[in-house]
């Protein structure tokens, strides 16, 4: 035997296959734990009780005092306690948990700690929403977008702070799209260059935290883009997103260089592994389908249907 | 622009840096684990424990740059606790018969003797073997997770490679 062997055998420890149950068990561990600990500083809680409560009475004055710090505190984008980092998986990721009637209250954004980031907040009644609602997001390249749908969610208040995000250092775009399904809420972010990305979800105030940075060791690539025409109405580029759904591809909704919509499918490195999946989706489909060369930054062609 | 923060500041920056270790190690810790029970029921309780064990002691841990060392030296006393609690109860995942079983004929019977010479192996020869190989970790940082000198884990894992080669040589 030689040391190979062993590095063969890394190959395989590489592809233990990770259960879907890992984030639930680790919560579970963390749920214990704080229990736990909870228990061990009642006692301790007990004796502070009587401070804290002289404390929670000072605030509440001044508060009542003094209105500005009253409404300083309405503009502060509210970040609850971390339920988890996003891992992605080829680009996408999901989490949160099944609720209805959510409002995707407010996004705002900030600066820390060298990173942009963006809080996006979720409320019920006007009131924050304690979890995240069910939600799957993807980072795509050329152009550098976020996909989020959001689901359970029927009101998309934060639509008014959209022009705030536009001042956003990474921010191009930002804009909703439509869906044809009533009980989903879903937008786009747009980077005006590569970005590295985190995603946390945070819970009690439900908020998800997108923390940006600039992607410099990030090399362009030429993609070839298997994409629709560009339609003036949003819901023809969910339609055909719809169509291609139900034969199994994945697909993404963007905004070309005039703000018209259109649909495409995953890009392709070369233009002969895109040509080759046009020929065999015109064989299944009949929605109109081209070919578009991009890289980076540069905006989608428009090519308005007739 | 400031950040509403509900509850003590230090301890939700605590809290945060402990969920933020766990997140980027879970997958990390359940392969360690998958790696010496082989089953994956078994392999989750034990992340689940250890993840339980190191939130209750986060607090101690005073710096902050070996927290992925003092994390992976529970999990790896969690497993070995594990194992001795139920010693000669090997439950092995389908999974991981079907794992093995796309190598081509000439490599899967090495593949398998190593891997009987790994099972072989004592815990801590295992450790060694499991971190040095697998996971790419330094000497040095080995002897931090095990507490004990370079030149231990050195002899320990010479002694371990020595053993393997015994084993498969029979």
């Amino acid at each position: 035997m030689d040391k190979n062997n062993l590095y063969e055998l890394k190959e395989e420890y590489k592809e233990i296959q990770i259960p879907s149950e890992l984030n639930q068990v680790v919560q579970t561990g963390i749920e214990r734990g704080r229990t736990k600990m909870y228990k061990r500083s009642r006692n301790k809680f007990l004796n502070i009780c009587a401070s804290f409560i002289l404390g929670l009475t000072l605030l509440t004055a001044s508060v009542n005092i003094s209105p500005t710090f009253g409404q300083s505190l309405e503009k502060i984008p509210y970040m609850g306690k971390l339920v988890k980092v996003l891992q992605f998986n080829n680009g996408t990721s999901e989490g949160g948990t099944i609720t209805d009637g959510t409002d995707i209250s407010e996004i705002d954004s900030f600066e820390k700690d060298g990173y942009e980031n963006i809080v996006i907040n979720f409320s019920q009644d006007d009131m924050l929403q304690n979890d995240v609602p069910a939600y799957e997001v993807r980072y795509d390249e050329n152009p550098y977008a976020m996909t989020f749908e959001i689901c359970g969610a029927r009101n998309f208040s934060a639509e008014e702070d959209f022009k705030k995000i536009l001042e956003s250092e990474y921010v191009k775009d930002i804009y909703q799209l439509i869906t044809f399904d009533d009980s989903c809420m879903r937008f786009v972010i747009e980077f005006d260059r590569p970005v590295e990305y985190k995603i946390e979800e945070r819970k009690d105030p439900a908020s998800l935290v997108i923390s940006l940075k600039e992607d410099e060791k990030y090399e362009e690539k030429k993609t070839y883009s298997l994409r629709t025409v560009s339609f003036v109405e949003g819901h023809l580029a969910a339609r055909s997103e719809e169509t291609l759904h139900t034969i199994g591809y994945e697909s993404r909704v963007l905004k070309d260089e005039d703000g018209l919509f259109f649909m495409e499918i995953q890009p392709f490195e070369t233009k002969k592994e895109a040509e080759k999946k046009l020929e065999e989706l015109g064989k299944l489909t009949d929605i109109e389908m081209l070919i578009e060369e991009r890289m980076g930054i540069q905006d989608p062609q428009s090519y308005p249907s007739e | 622009m400031a950040i509403g923060f509900s509850k003590n500041k230090l301890l939700r920056e605590r809290e945060d840096s402990f969920l933020s270790l766990i997140n980027e190690n879970q997958e990390k810790l359940y392969r360690i684990a998958y790696s010496y029970v082989k089953n994956k029921d078994d392999a989750l309780d034990i992340v689940q424990e250890t993840v339980y064990k190191a939130y209750i002691s986060y607090h101690k841990v005073k710096n902050i740059q070996y927290e992925n060392t003092w994390l992976t030296r529970i999990l790896i006393n969690t497993c070995i606790d594990f194992i001795k609690k139920n010693q000669k109860v090997v439950a092995i995942d389908m999974k991981f018969i079907e794992n093995t079983s796309h190598f081509n004929n000439d490599n899967f019977q090495q593949k398998v003797e190593v891997k009987e010479a790994i099972d072989k192996l004592n815990e801590k020869q295992k450790t060694v073997i499991i971190l040095r190989f697998f996971e790419d970790m330094k000497l040095e940082e080995i002897a931090k997770i095990l507490e004990s000198p370079v030149s231990t884990i050195k002899s320990i894992l010479y002694r371990a490679l020595n053993e393997m080669n015994i084993t498969l040589k029979e």
